[in-house]
């Protein structure tokens, strides 16, 4: 759906033009860490840039009692906490508490639903917000059903103005619950009206894959399986589960890293070129892409799978407990804090090309990258090579830290004799750009303003990635007595050195 | 790391090339390069700086230590010196150098610094010609008085893609703006028009438009029968009003196609006074001008759109008193229902410049702003 065509003659030529429309957001779950951390922090900073528009107005539910004036002040030691900008600015804060409301509520009750809706209609008559809604689904997942249906069943969904509703991952637990939710949701809101966020895809490097791809005439000739030996997707971490073990014991690496994430950066990495940057051609070519990719059949999934979780050891120097050792993990714990897994898409560009993808949580370095390692030169004329071999060709593409791209290549070194050696080329966004890269939140809270869904995920993909993964995920479920299986502060288990090396590869040095 | 050759030893675009060779060697040869990671020498764009002017030397490197952080190119600093008797050209080339990410690795620019006393002023386009990188786009920063019309201005912006202008610079706006308008119309094709004074009215015109995102406000744009327009400059007994008036006050008329009545002209010493009209509704536009300390560059204060007839509003973005922050007020029949306070940023020369260079396409909307403007001041 295109954003909407704005009609302030006053509006043209700013060099700011993505202000969307007044409307409200409402933020169910407002007392929790994502609205503090992130929701909240990003909107402010929105408004310090000019991004908001006047009357723009935020009204936090939740539970927990409390008044307007209660949640402004949280609001306000939340983005001093968290925002990047800096201190509040006690002037900007005035304007933009004002549009700041809460309503206490019982998600589970539909009278509770009744007195947002006054509140709504408030909203509408005094700031001008003429029954724009974006429903932001901040709770955990096993509230979102009930918030839909009573959504729907109190005909929040239904105003003078557009609605939508933001749905964070996780988008389901699996291919089942997927499923259900979507159900759920689709019975209240037509598909252009929901936006199911995966922060990754508001990152200034995952969007620059498709600038990369398509801006350049170099690099689509090349992008196949005539020229690529493999991808290798990788988003290590240095950090354990911190104080999220209630969420993780139950998801594991595989459903919080490699269903989401690093998906949609293969599908990326995968799609065939676009005609138009609109948000339904870009999902098309996602969903094709992933829909190509080969299912794994259960007896396959050792082949195709490799999975880990940490024990003791030291992470950049400091010693480290195990997982299981872990707050709020259960000492005989199954879950995975590492994933390996060998994706083939079956189409004409990448047949036989495999996709490595890996995560895991308590390895040495903390990055997210995307290498596409070309062919080896078919044959070498040269005698002389630096360290006996030569590196074929890579590109790296940075997500984070340290966001840009690499090229290895070869070149002579100076001298008398031919003697090659392989060096690398670099661009580095804070080099080339010297600017902070805008935040992930603040470009996905603005795109559903403006109702722009590229950047989020369409439920057909969200099933397809699912549908991939269940084998996996079942054969998982089995407990594994070799857990755990990679010491804390290395580079995984084992396994997944075995899953690559038997292909004749081996990952990448991060 | 410097080399430097003058006029009397033979300055040519030859020699400066030589010059920038021997300055990438000395560098790649540097001991503290053993240590690190090879320089990196980067570049997407050649910018012309013409910085007369005593000081200029220091002001522009600091300048462009900061811009080439965002955009390395490779930089020609020209200092005239028009009032030399003799002809001279000297010219110096330096590298600019950041430690990129992780305090690494060096990313360096090149920084060609030219001298030209006298007529050798003439010698400039011709001397820079001949060393813009190719294929890169060509910016010219004319940081001193917008001289149109001049053989040195013409030529250097005729090998320009992009002209880079401060109108705060004009002795007299009203001419000068006349004049840049007319320079525009004939280059727009080949060369877009930057101008600073209209950079800084930005936050300004996101305000005041923000102002009509409403659909209930924006139909009084309609029914507007008033505009004031408040400013401070340094009178020192001028008769004058800055550029940035002009601007938002032509960019108002234009965008909302208003038509002028009759030429601008002063009520009294303080106030400029337009006379304009949609279709049958007569506009009026005021620029009240007061005092400032001397010297100030002068800017606007406040800027109020009102609705007289029934029912009456007013719309008025302002300067705070502390000056940081821009303030709207929405007044719908004599009740305030918006106010809002946002950060005014004033940028520095530094980050107006960086802005420019971000986007190197022609401002239409300053462009009809300019051509606004220069229809009035044809009107009897």
């Amino acid at each position: 759906m295109e954003a909407p065509i704005f009609e302030n003659p006053l509006r043209e030529g700013l060099r700011l033009e993505r202000i969307p429309e007044p409307c409200v957001a409402v933020i169910f779950g407002a007392s929790g860490d994502l609205t503090k951390r992130k929701l909240v922090p990003a909107l402010y900073s929105l408004a310090t840039q000019n991004l908001l528009p006047s009357g723009f107005s935020v009204i936090g539910s939740a539970r927990t009692a409390m008044d307007h004036e209660a949640f402004r002040a949280a609001m306000h030691d939340a983005v001093n906490r968290y925002a990047g900008a800096g201190p509040v600015d006690p002037a900007v804060w005035h304007g933009f508490a004002a549009g700041l409301f809460y309503a206490p509520t019982d998600l589970k009750k539909p009278e509770s639903y009744q007195k947002l809706s006054e509140l709504l209609e408030e909203i509408d008559r005094d700031r001008g917000t003429a029954g724009r809604r974006l429903f932001y689904l901040a709770t955990p997942p096993s509230l979102y059903t009930d918030i839909i249906r009573l959504i729907g069943a109190t005909g929040l969904h239904r105003s003078a103005g557009w609605t939508r509703i933001v749905i964070e991952k996780p988008f389901g637990h699996d291919l089942d619950s997927a499923r259900a939710l979507n159900r759920e949701v689709l019975k209240v809101f037509a598909e252009d009206q929901i936006y199911r966020i995966d922060h990754y895809l508001g990152k200034e490097t995952v969007q620059n894959i498709i600038v990369l791809r398509f801006a350049n005439g170099i690099f689509e000739p090349i992008w196949n399986r005539r020229y690529i030996d493999h991808v290798q997707i990788a988003a290590p971490e240095t950090l354990g589960v911190e104080d999220r073990s209630g969420y993780y014991e139950q998801a594991g690496a595989l459903r919080d890293m490699i269903q989401n994430h690093l998906m949609q950066i293969l599908a990326h990495v995968g799609m065939e070129p676009l005609a138009t940057m609109e948000a339904n051609a870009v999902h098309d070519e996602k969903a094709k892409v992933v829909r190509a990719i080969r299912p794994i059949a259960p007896d396959e999934v050792g082949h195709f799978a490799a999975r880990g979780q940490y024990g003791e050891g030291a992470v950049g120097g400091q010693p480290v407990k195990g997982y299981r050792q872990e707050e709020g993990v259960d000492p005989a714990s199954n879950t995975e804090t590492y994933a390996a897994v060998k994706l083939l898409i079956d189409n004409w560009r990448w047949a036989d090309v495999p996709f490595y993808l890996r995560t895991g949580k308590r390895l040495p370095k903390r990055v997210t990258e995307v290498a596409i390692q070309f062919r080896r030169a078919p044959h070498l004329p040269f005698k002389n090579l630096a360290g006996g071999h030569l590196e074929p060709n890579a590109l790296i593409l940075r997500i984070q830290p340290d966001e840009g791209i690499s090229l290895n290549f070869s070149v002579k070194m100076p001298g008398q004799a031919i003697n090659v050696r392989t060096v690398r080329m670099d661009f580095q966004y804070g080099a080339s750009f010297g600017k902070q890269l805008p935040e992930a939140y603040e470009r996905l809270l603005l795109d559903v303003m403006l109702g722009d869904s590229t950047l989020f995920i369409r439920g057909d993909m969200v099933e397809a990635a699912w549908e991939l993964l269940m084998p996996i995920l079942e054969a998982w479920k089995k407990p594994t007595s070799h857990f755990p299986n990679y010491e804390a502060g290395t580079w995984g288990p084992k396994e997944a050195d075995a899953l690559i090396e038997r292909d004749g590869r081996r990952w990448r040095r991060l | 790391m410097k080399t430097g050759r003058d006029l009397t030893q033979g300055v040519s675009a030859h020699a400066i090339e030589h010059d920038l060779r021997t300055l990438w060697q000395q560098m790649a040869e540097a001991p503290q390069a053993e240590l690190q990671e090879p320089v990196m020498r980067a570049c997407v764009l050649n910018l012309m700086v013409y910085a007369p002017g005593e000081g200029s030397v220091d002001e522009v490197g600091q300048i462009m230590a900061e811009v080439t952080i965002q955009h390395p190119s490779r930089i020609f600093v020209m200092l005239p010196k028009p009032e030399a008797a003799a002809p001279k050209l000297a010219a110096w080339v330096t590298a600019l150098c950041h430690l990129a990410a992780g305090a690494r690795k060096q990313v360096c620019c090149e920084q060609i610094m030219i001298s030209a006393e006298g007529d050798a002023i003439t010698q400039l386009p011709s001397l820079i010609r001949p060393l813009l990188v190719p294929d890169l786009p060509v910016v010219l920063w004319w940081r001193d008085v917008p001289r149109f019309g001049s053989r040195v201005f013409d030529e250097l912006a005729e090998d320009s893609d992009h002209v880079v202008i401060d109108s705060a610079e004009l002795p007299d706006p009203e001419e000068g703006l006349v004049k840049l308008a007319t320079l525009m119309n004939r280059r727009t094709e080949r060369t877009g028009f930057s101008d600073l004074s209209w950079s800084r009215l930005t936050p300004w015109r996101v305000l005041v438009s923000g102002l009509f995102d409403l659909v209930d406000w924006r139909a009084c744009l309609a029914r507007l029968n008033r505009v004031e327009i408040e400013c401070t400059y340094d009178h020192a007994g001028r008769r004058w009003i800055p550029s940035q008036a002009i601007l938002i006050a032509s960019w108002l008329a234009s965008r909302l196609k208003w038509s002028p009545v009759s030429k601008p002209r002063w009520n009294g010493e303080q106030v400029y006074h337009a006379e304009l009209a949609s279709g049958q509704r007569p506009i009026t536009m005021l620029i009240k001008t007061t005092d400032s300390a001397e010297g100030a560059r002068g800017g606007l204060d406040a800027l109020r759109l009102v609705v007289e007839s029934e029912p009456p509003a007013r719309f008025e973005v302002s300067r705070s008193e502390d000056g940081v922050h821009l303030q709207t007020i929405v007044d719908l029949s004599g009740t305030k229902v918006d106010g809002r306070v946002l950060p005014l940023r004033e940028q520095s020369e530094a980050q107006l410049i960086s802005g420019e260079m971000e986007i190197l396409r022609h401002d239409a909307v300053y462009e009809q702003a300019l051509t606004f403007f220069a229809g009035m001041q044809m009107q009897a």
